[in-house]
């Protein structure tokens, strides 16, 4: 045993020099002490009240109430944080890890029967849930494209609401024979920004409307490495298309803490191009009477790496489609997918 | 070619220190197979001992099978094997002869190398002493046989 027990520690690459154990004890017993005091403290102020009734210290009011949310504070901080800080002293992560690992196995087995374990790869479950027209299943489209035109109607309406009680003042002025003339300027340049908001709003709302929805159906889930699959793909609306492209990519996703924010990086790995069938004669229109339909190919090479999730990293596979219309900006829609290790099915 | 010499204190250690280096244990750790990389699913065989600590000072020796991430992102780790041993148990591991274990690997998640992310496997050993020390080892392998950069 050493003969000086080190009060401080020192980080040494991924190890910490100094007795590891002194850290630990010392933490619990600040939470352990926060703990005790927390309970004194609202033993104190209740029984005050239910003992001496007739004593004016501490009667119910501004006062009570605050000693009575701080020692409850007091008390789920401290034994919150030293039962963590006992169950990290006396278990290792590997034994948190495997004894998380196998409750949570023991509930997957009583809940779904016995089955191989799929841990950290991403569940069927969604993916399946939805049978397609003309193929197994039909893929759920990734939200996300309605989000720029949800963000354009909330800020067009709040703007032009703006504008409306301005307009609504200047003419209160300009009735009253007092014109207020740097609230009439103020509202020309109001008026200049709310026509381009609302413009772009119609523009973003007459291209989700002409586009149309598009519908990506597979023969099989999961996705394996070396497999060929069969895809259907249909565009609605009303367009024709310069471009379609069928692409199926892998990206990785990490959260990683920067300062005090939480951020996630997402970075394309691997693309892999969808086969696709000749274009018509005609060229790919769509129209509501008769949508594009194309039946694409699929084959993915032995050598990809499966769909991985966990708290922080992910890999995530996906079926974009790529479209470029005359007169409209190109558009984009991906579709989730799963990909699994041959070995795991 | 460089030749590499080692490299010597320059003062001579004092006669505790020597006696604390001596006694500071020691863990060996060795996988069975020559191959650096396992498919899923296979068996990995491995052994491993406790050097120069007496049965009396440890506490307890925990052996894991376990991948972990490495990048950008917070670390994750995943535990696919894990016994932790007792003192009985113990007393034959700290003997001469090495305890052996087989451990059948899963399907997945497969050793990736990526540009955000790399996933790893490794073998990991810790060994806790009763005078609140600790001390760690890892044998990493290669689960799948995906190219290594993607």
């Amino acid at each position: 045993m050493a003969k000086w027990v080190r009060l401080w520690g020192k980080k040494r690459g991924s190890r910490m020099s100094g007795w590891w154990l002194v850290g630990s004890v010392g933490e619990a017993a600040f939470f352990g002490a926060l703990f005790l005091l927390g309970i004194v403290t609202l033993t104190i102020v209740v029984s005050w009240q239910v003992f001496m009734p007739e004593s004016t210290w501490l009667r119910p009011g501004f006062g009570f109430w605050l000693m009575v949310t701080a020692a409850c504070s007091f008390i789920v901080i401290g034994l919150t944080a030293f039962v963590l800080q006992i169950s990290q002293t006396l278990a290792s992560p590997e034994m948190r890890s495997a004894l998380a690992s196998r409750a949570k196995q023991e509930h997957v087995r009583r809940a779904e029967g016995d089955q191989a374990s799929l841990a950290n790869l991403p569940s069927l479950q969604s993916l399946t849930d939805s049978p397609g027209v003309k193929l197994t299943y039909r893929l759920a489209v990734q939200r996300g494209e309605s989000t720029p035109l949800l963000l354009s109607a909330l800020f067009t309406t709040a703007w032009n609401a703006l504008v409306a009680v301005l307009a609504a003042l200047a003419f209160q002025h300009f009735r009253s024979g007092d014109p207020n003339w740097f609230l009439n300027v103020l509202l020309v340049g109001f008026l200049v920004v709310s026509f381009f908001t609302t413009r772009w709003f119609f523009r973003l709302l007459r291209q989700q409307n002409r586009i149309g929805p598009t519908a990506v159906e597979i023969d099989a889930l999961p996705l394996l490495p070396g497999g060929v699959y069969q895809l259907y793909l249909c565009q609605y609306g009303r367009t024709a298309f310069r471009e379609l492209k069928l692409s199926l990519i892998s990206f990785e996703e990490t959260t990683f803490q920067q300062g005090t924010d939480v951020r996630t990086e997402r970075r394309e790995v691997r693309r892999i191009d969808i086969e696709m069938p000749e274009v018509p004669a005609k060229g790919l229109i769509a129209d509501p009477e008769r949508p594009l339909e194309m039946d694409c190919k699929l084959a993915l090479p032995d050598d990809i790496m499966h769909s991985f999730q966990s708290e922080h990293n992910a890999i995530a596979w996906k079926i974009v489609v790529e479209g470029d219309a005359p007169k409209w900006p190109s558009f984009c829609r991906s579709f989730r997918v799963a990909v699994y290790p041959r070995s795991a099915v | 070619m460089a030749i590499v010499l080692p490299k010597f204190p320059r003062s001579r250690l004092s006669p505790q220190r020597r006696l604390t280096r001596r006694t500071e244990p020691a863990l060996g750790l060795s996988l069975q197979s020559l191959q650096a990389g396992h498919e899923p699913c296979d068996v990995l065989e491995l052994e491993y001992r406790v050097h120069r600590v007496a049965p009396a000072e440890v506490d307890q020796l925990e052996v894991s099978v376990m991948w972990y991430t490495e990048g950008k992102g917070g670390e994750d780790f995943g535990v696919h094997y894990f016994q932790s041993l007792s003192t009985d148990e113990l007393r034959s591991v700290i003997d001469d002869q090495p305890r052996q274990l087989s451990v059948r690997l899963p399907a997945s998640p497969l050793s990736y190398e990526g540009s955000l992310l790399k996933i790893r496997w490794c073998v990991r050993l810790r060994l806790y002493l009763l005078d609140g020390r600790k001390v760690s080892a890892e044998q990493p392998f290669y689960l799948g046989n995906l190219t290594v950069e993607v």
